[in-house]
């Protein structure tokens, strides 16, 4: 990769990478807790949209100021997929989908957002157990705290809302809070690995959102309310 | 040249080859056969691959391992013992499925472009899961565990019926879900290797993690709560409890190979996934007891939970989907036991389980396209209409069920004898009294559907040989290996053990 | 203490009396305009709100025949109070000759008797509506009021005092803020949104009685006294700004008495302000009021920002006083 801040003569403050990964991983939960705080699809969408230009702002300053190039790569991949075309494409089924009434939330969203508040918690015991080990993050110590937390709040919004594109919603920022803990405690995974994993991301929206499709025309709705056929 | 340096000359590769060839036979399906062509391309794909496969089963127990592509797929006695199943079984499903799928083609449950999507995803599907167990970084194996998730999910939704649809996205979204976490601890591992690393560089290749001198510097705090994260992911796939809420919808809704093929080999994979962890663990003191507990609760809770529901159902390809929760169980107790005995049993129960489930599914489908009803209650005398499948369906059932002398009692027999040898005897007495719980359950369901007086209404008429045939040769193996294990097997599984023991 | 420190400190006070009574009807103009402009709308000149507080102030009073003393004292009341505030809260600088009478634990209090009052008169007019609106305004204030106790004592846990002056010296984290801080600016946005009766929690521009809430409470008052809850409103608009301004984004606040810093932080603090007013109106034209029952949603969000801040800032430990 062309540039990092070394190949173009930059010496900065160390400090300031980190406190743009530390500020853009917090905007990531932000958006996480919105997913849980709003019931609107449209929303949700943008959020995650945002979310993911947040992620690839992270990856970015991790490329730039620590010079790991290999995460440029990471990062446009971000940029290109996460933030431009899996958001347009899901604008689109939106648009194509039977719209229907509001689905009530299996937990009330005040409750589910204290809950998110215990989340985070628990996330930080987490990573405290594993800064505990004496072992250095390759950067930004406090952002595991940050991507535990999405994962469980993402896994909290689709344990709790019943519609089927939340939960691909919720899938996708699960996914998003695992790529930040990839990138800041490791400094990226091997290559092959990452380019598997975002193979595997994107087959995998392509695959939900044909089964948006199929659900959509098979039951006439996409609440998975309705989706109660099988039992034990 | 003569034939000896061919077949050295192919086995070099025989893993690339093993691994190309249901790739090629999927993309030949989906682009060029002609819908009577796609069945032999499938069931040519997958006799090239078990023969490939077998050949790398030799070079392993020659060598002790097989490796290509500079190291990136690698293969020691676990991933050849994997390898032969996946190819087996394979192969017999894809025999399964010509007749079965083309009768549902002709029945008109699914049209032509259904037909040529479940040739390509099965070959894409088995390639998935040969390259899970061969390759050799970890982070790949995580790849290619999403990958037999994202080949299968059409093969579980393939029809438009909303229990098939509804099934198929549970299957989906928990197994990506699940697997996230999997990839978790992936990362986490990969964590700990940078410390244990001279350069700090870091690796996620089996063959670098794996070395003692390594293994021993891998942080223990981090590798249990990394396994941890581990056992839930590929655990989700594995179907352990309580994780396995997808599996007897996808298990029962999926059409009847693709339902062989997920009890009885892709769980296996996923599982194979846990004992490459469970290797890891093992190496160091402190976690050795760790990883070995949590497989036991894991396991007990699987076979508690999936026994009750094995008595009261209703459906008989979903009791045998429960009966595969049991079997992982059994699995996980096994291994967790951690003498070589029980870790020995465990192994051959893999085998036996999938030989027998694959046998038991194939049986039902059988039943399935004659009755055209999956409840228990309605299907009786099937031995009137069709003596042969009735009478294989019916073996697979006591053979999954445990009786002797097939060989899924000889490896049951194997664990609870390590068990309480070793002195666990309340985790051994507790697996004794479901398994013959379960089994008097199996045993009610089985004669009920199988005895009895022919129903009217349904013409008498046996079960053509294509789906017969794999059936006849199930039964033989399951028995076969009930009474004698031959010689090669026991090398393989010796090796096998070796993987999943201490280093 | 000398003369002519005594002397700067009254000079102090009378500026930051005299500037947040100046101001705050032209925050209010402020967010009415743009609010104006998004909606397509030329909306009011600049000046209107204080053509209608003259206005108003000379108007006579008309007084419902029901209501007692308390209908009279509640105008004054609620401005002073809200005025006293401005004597505790850094505006361009930090230094606070008043500082000592009272911290943010004050501030939530003397708030907290503003609204009280302000329900007392609204069951004291008489009117259905009045009553109607008071107990609304309870009801929320029991939701507002721990999620504002929160977002503030964040801010104050971060900077180690609850002295405001100390939070706002405290806070100067940079160009960039920390995650925690973040959190808790988010937090206490909300609460702003809710606390100043705007658009997603209640409507200031509305009188229909389905929907209004701070609104019903004053619809009895008229002349004078409606003059002085208007104001009072339009200072607990600029109050909160502040705060937000002041708290977490204190780029460019004095830290001494010189003329050149004051002036820095005086632009500072019109352009941050102004800003921030112009965020919050944005945010009132893009989105739809929330139903009463929904409006918890919305605190509990607050609350949970705050908590996660918070947690956020004790897993940074003493890094948040780092100087970029």
């Amino acid at each position: 990769m062309p540039f990092c801040s070394t190949d173009l003569g930059l010496t900065f403050d160390p400090q300031i990478g980190e406190r743009l990964i530390d500020l853009f991983a917090a905007f990531m939960l932000v958006c996480s807790l919105l997913f849980l705080a709003t019931e609107r699809r449209r929303l949700h969408v943008r959020l995650y949209a945002f979310q993911s230009l947040s992620l690839a702002i992270v990856a970015f300053s991790v490329a730039f100021f620590q010079c790991e190039r290999h995460i440029f790569i990471a990062a446009i991949l971000t940029l290109i997929l996460k933030v431009i075309i899996i958001p347009i494409v899901m604008e689109r089924i939106l648009h194509r989908l039977i719209p229907q009434q509001t689905v009530k939330p299996a937990i009330n969203i005040p409750a589910s957002l204290l809950i998110a508040g215990g989340l985070v918690l628990a996330a930080d015991l987490l990573t405290q157990s594993i800064l505990a080990t004496g072992h250095q993050f390759a950067l930004a110590q406090n952002v595991l705290t940050i991507s535990i937390a999405v994962m469980l709040l993402a896994l909290l919004t689709m344990v709790t809302r019943k519609k089927a594109l939340t939960q691909v919603i919720g899938f996708l920022s699960m996914e998003n809070g695992l790529f930040l803990a990839g990138i800041t405690i490791t400094a990226g995974m091997p290559m092959i690995v990452e380019l598997g994993v975002f193979f595997d991301v994107l087959v995998a929206f392509f695959i939900m959102g044909v089964f948006l499709y199929r659900i959509s025309e098979t039951f006439d709705t996409i609440n998975l309310e309705r989706l109660t056929k099988l039992k034990h | 040249m003569g034939i000896e340096s061919i077949i050295h000359f192919i086995q070099d590769d025989a893993i690339l080859l093993m691994l190309l060839t249901p790739l090629l036979a999927g993309i030949f399906c989906a682009w060029i056969g002609t819908r009577r062509e796609m069945g032999a391309i499938s069931v040519t794909g997958s006799m090239i691959t078990l023969l490939f496969g077998l050949l790398l089963v030799d070079k392993v127990l020659a060598n002790g391992s097989a490796s290509a592509l500079n190291n990136f797929l690698y293969a020691d006695g676990l991933s050849a013992y994997l390898v032969l199943i996946i190819s087996v079984i394979g192969l017999l499903a894809n025999i399964y499925s010509v007749s079965y799928i083309h009768e549902e083609y002709a029945q008109g449950t699914i049209d032509a472009g259904r037909l040529r999507l479940y040739h390509f995803l099965l070959n894409l599907f088995l390639f998935t899961m040969l390259s899970a167990v061969v390759a050799n970084n970890l982070g790949v194996l995580w790849v290619m565990v999403e990958g037999t998730t994202l080949a299968s999910a059409f093969l579980v939704g393939l029809y438009d019926r909303e229990e098939s649809v509804e099934a198929a996205w549970k299957y989906l979204i928990l197994g990506s879900v699940g697997i996230t976490f999997a990839l978790f601890g992936t990362i986490l591992v990969y964590f700990s290797a940078q410390s244990a690393f001279q350069n700090g560089a870091g690796s996620l290749n089996w063959t670098d993690l794996s070395n003692p001198a390594i293994a021993h510097l891998l942080d223990p705090s981090i590798l249990k709560l990394a396994f941890i994260f581990l056992l839930v992911g590929y655990g989700t796939k594995a179907g352990l409890a309580p994780m396995h809420t997808w599996l007897p919808d996808a298990h029962s809704h999926a059409p009847t190979p693709i339902s062989a093929l997920l009890s009885g080999v892709l769980i296996n994979a996923a599982m194979y996934g846990i004992l490459r962890y469970h290797h890891l663990l093992l190496a160091s003191p402190v976690t050795a007891g760790f990883s070995a507990n949590l497989l036991l609760i894991f396991g007990l809770l699987s076979i508690g939970i999936a026994t009750p529901f094995i008595l009261v159902q209703k459906d008989y390809k979903r009791l045998f989907a429960y009966s595969s929760i049991k079997h992982m169980g059994l699995i996980a107790v096994g291994i967790g036991l951690g003498t070589p005995l029980s870790q020995f049993g465990s192994l051959l129960h893999v085998l036996n389980h999938a030989l027998s489930k694959a046998l038991a599914f194939m049986g039902a489908g059988n039943i399935l396209l004659k009755y055209h009803t999956r409840e228990i209650f309605r299907v009786v005398g099937a031995a009137k209409i069709m003596p042969f499948a009735a009478i294989f369906f019916f073996l697979g059932t006591l053979a999954i069920s445990g009786v002797p002398p097939f060989g899924t009692f000889l490896s049951e027999f194997l664990i609870l004898a390590a068990g309480f040898s070793a002195g666990r005897y309340w985790i051994s007495g507790f697996v004794l009294l479901f398994l013959a719980i379960a089994f008097a359950g199996f045993i009610i369901h089985a004669s009920r559907m199988v005895f009895g007086s022919a129903p009217e209404g349904v013409v008498p008429e046996e079960a053509p040989a294509m789906r017969l045939w794999p059936m006849a040769l199930l039964v033989f193996l399951v028995l076969l290996l009930g009474l004698y294990i031959p010689n090669p097997l026991h090398t393989l599984l010796q090796q096998a053990i070796a993987a999943v023991n201490v280093p | 203490m000398n003369w002519t420190e005594l002397i700067t400190g009254l000079v102090m006070i009378l500026i930051q009396l005299a500037l947040f009574l100046l101001l705050a009807p032209l925050v209010t103009a402020w967010v009415r305009k743009v609010k104006a402009i998004m909606q397509n709308r030329q909306g009011p000149r600049m000046m209107q709100p204080y053509s209608d507080l003259w206005k108003l102030l000379r108007k006579e009073v008309i007084q419902p025949a029901t209501a007692s003393w308390i209908f009279t004292i509640t105008p004054y009341v609620v401005f002073v109070t809200t005025l006293s505030v401005a004597l505790i809260v850094p505006i361009f600088t930090t230094i606070l000759p008043l500082g000592f009478i009272g911290d943010v634990i004050a501030l939530v209090y003397i708030l907290a008797t503003a609204r009280f009052f302000t329900a007392l008169a609204g069951l004291d007019a008489g009117s259905p509506f009045g009553g109607l609106g008071s107990s609304r305004e309870m009801s929320l204030a029991s939701i507002i009021e721990p999620a504002m106790m929160l977002a503030i004592f964040t801010a104050a846990v971060t900077a180690g005092s609850t002295n405001l002056g100390t939070i706002a010296a405290q806070a100067d984290v940079g160009l960039l803020l920390t995650p925690a801080h973040l959190f808790a600016f988010l937090g206490l946005f909300i609460v702003a949104m809710a606390e100043t009766g705007r658009i997603p929690v209640d409507n200031p521009a509305t009188h229909l009685e389905l929907t209004m809430i701070h609104e019903a409470m004053i619809l009895e008052y008229s002349g004078k006294y409606l003059a002085l809850m208007e104001w009072a409103s339009s200072m607990k608009l600029l109050l909160f700004l502040t705060l937000l301004a002041n708290v977490f984004l204190p780029w460019g606040i004095s830290n001494d008495l010189s003329l050149v810093s004051l002036g820095v932080g005086a632009v500072g603090y019109g352009l941050k302000i102004f800003a921030l007013a112009t965020v919050m109106a944005v945010i009132e034209c893009s989105t739809a009021k929330l139903r009463l029952f929904r409006v918890p949603d919305l605190l509990a969000a607050s609350f949970v920002l705050s908590l996660i801040a918070l947690i956020l800032f004790y897993l940074l430990g003493g890094e948040s006083h780092a100087v970029l």
